[in-house]
């Protein structure tokens, strides 16, 4: 059975897959697609990986541009030391889901 | 029939290690066997044989006559051109028999380094170098250096790699005013590229390379233009980087395959950081059916970083088997090269990611999106998603243009 690190952030638990990277020494996050399989969050927000591109709402928490959804004043990381969290910006294209809306 | 290369007077005076005086006057004795002259203007055939000193040889005579022991005249050894593989227009699919057929025993163990070393076979050309890395002839010394230095870098020997660098050092420091310009232009050509090629800083004391390149024979004048393109390449120049290669590309008269390859991959490098993928590519794709009858697969793995996924979308799907040699030499290459260049300039270009990781990042830091780097490595997006997070977690960075701290300029 492959190992996981559970994150509860949210409303959300999740389970990502680690495995061990032989060159780096260190656990490895495998994060599934979750742009082609959605996960909510418990308030309706987005998962995201955090090196995703940014969309065209996006606003760089520094001023400057934003290239990916980490650099994003709306994205929350689901812990410090995690590469992924959620998109709060209910304006991004991202966050439509039209299957939620219907439930 | 066979095309006739025909060199100045200077050029020939660089080659022969004497003034343009002595050829015009060697040439006006008919004693350059092939010479012709054009108008007022001598052509000297390229393979042309300096003529021995007939003073020189009276002398020795003379002196033999009255030793009792029995001698051998005094025959002047050729001078040798450096880079000597590099310097011929070898029919594609012929350089190892272009090697092996060089006269000069010399001339062609270096052609075979050469050969060894371009075709990634790094023991063997580090084995038939490092004899001739304390050689008296410039050519054949700073030749030695550059094979040497670069193989052993793949052969993770870097106490090696930095000897032989340290030995062009010294030769650069030792140029004066007493040093026959051959040597000089040798010396700073063959110095230039190699700290070029590594990403270090010039040696200060170095004349700038452009002097010297309407001096170097056509093979090495190429790939000094190679170096030149390289350089701006790394000063974020990059139009001028092309332009430089395409204008040596244009002018070449006949096909020279190893500075070709790498003026073809300088090209490709240009655009990739111009934004033309596909005109990368398609500088690439020339640059493997020129490489591939002699298997000349090592620089592809010496710019594969540079060439930021490139490699992989070209060649990685229609040529699975050497794709995977040229991957196999890019880590132990780079892992050489990194040791050296971080080692020296502080950088810390990353060391633990594999090629592909690293390839994507290369592109992500230079504000590539994801769809463009999975469109231009034949990958799919979540798959570029997956190499760019393994990546940003390898080196325990949270946006994506940081990445560019750990990346090749």
């Amino acid at each position: 059975m492959q190992d996981t690190r559970r994150y509860e952030f949210d409303g959300l638990t999740i389970d990502i897959p680690i495995h061990f990277d032989e060159r780096s020494k260190i656990y490895i996050e495998d994060y599934p697609d979750f742009i082609e399989n959605p996960i909510w969050t418990g308030s309706g927000y987005r998962v995201l990986f955090s090196g995703c591109d940014a969309c065209e709402v996006a606003v760089d928490k520094q001023s400057g541009k934003c290239l990916d959804c980490a650099a994003c004043k709306f994205f929350t990381h689901a812990a410090e030391h995690t590469w992924f969290g959620y998109c709060t910006n209910k304006n991004s294209p991202i966050n439509l889901n039209p299957q939620k809306e219907a439930n | 029939m066979r095309y006739m290369k025909y060199l100045t007077i200077k050029e020939t005076a660089v080659r022969w290690g004497v003034s343009e005086r002595t050829v015009n006057k060697l040439c006006a004795e008919g004693r350059v066997e092939g010479a012709e002259k054009f108008g007022s203007v001598w052509s000297i055939p390229e393979d042309a044989e300096k003529p021995i000193d007939p003073r020189k040889l009276r002398k020795l005579q003379a002196e033999a006559q009255t030793v009792t022991e029995e001698i051998e005249p005094v025959i002047e050894k050729p001078m040798h051109i450096a880079m000597p593989l590099l310097n011929t227009p070898f029919k594609l699919g012929e350089a190892k028999k272009a090697a092996e057929a060089m006269e000069d025993e010399d001339a062609r163990n270096i052609a075979l380094a050469e050969y060894y070393y371009f075709s990634g076979q790094a023991e063997k050309a580090s084995d038939l170098a490092e004899p001739y890395l304390t050689h008296e002839d410039t050519a054949l010394k700073v030749s030695a250096c550059w094979i040497f230095a670069y193989a052993n870098l793949s052969l993770d020997r870097i106490p090696k790699a930095k000897q032989s660098m340290a030995v062009l050092q010294e030769l650069v420091t030792s140029i004066d005013e007493n040093t026959p310009i051959r040597d000089k232009a040798l010396i700073t050509c063959i110095s230039t590229g190699a700290s070029v090629l590594l990403h270090l800083p010039l040696p200060k004391i170095l004349t700038p390379l452009k002097t010297y390149i309407h001096m170097m024979p056509p093979g090495l004048r190429l790939f000094v233009l190679y170096v030149e393109a390289h350089h701006s390449y790394l000063n974020r120049q990059y139009g001028v980087a092309v332009g430089i290669a395409e204008t040596a590309l244009a002018l070449e008269s006949e096909l020279y395959p190893i500075p070709s390859i790498y003026l073809h991959l300088v090209a490709a490098m240009g655009y990739i950081n111009m934004n033309h993928p596909e005109m990368a590519k398609e500088y690439l794709i020339e640059a493997w059916n020129i490489a591939q009858p002699d298997d000349l697969i090592e620089a592809f793995a010496e710019h594969h970083g540079l060439l930021s996924g490139t490699v992989e979308g070209v060649l990685k799907k229609d040529y699975p088997e050497d794709f995977k040699r040229i991957i196999g030499i890019t880590y132990k290459f780079s892992a050489g090269w990194r040791k050296v260049h971080n080692g020296d300039t502080g950088n810390s270009v990353a060391d633990n990611l594999t090629t592909t990781e690293f390839a994507a990042s290369m592109l992500a830091a230079r504000g590539w999106t994801n769809q463009e780097i999975a469109t231009h490595m034949g990958l799919s997006e979540y798959t570029v998603r997956h190499y760019v997070s393994v990546a940003m977690q390898k080196l325990n960075i949270k946006q994506r243009e940081l990445l560019s701290n750990y990346m090749l300029k």
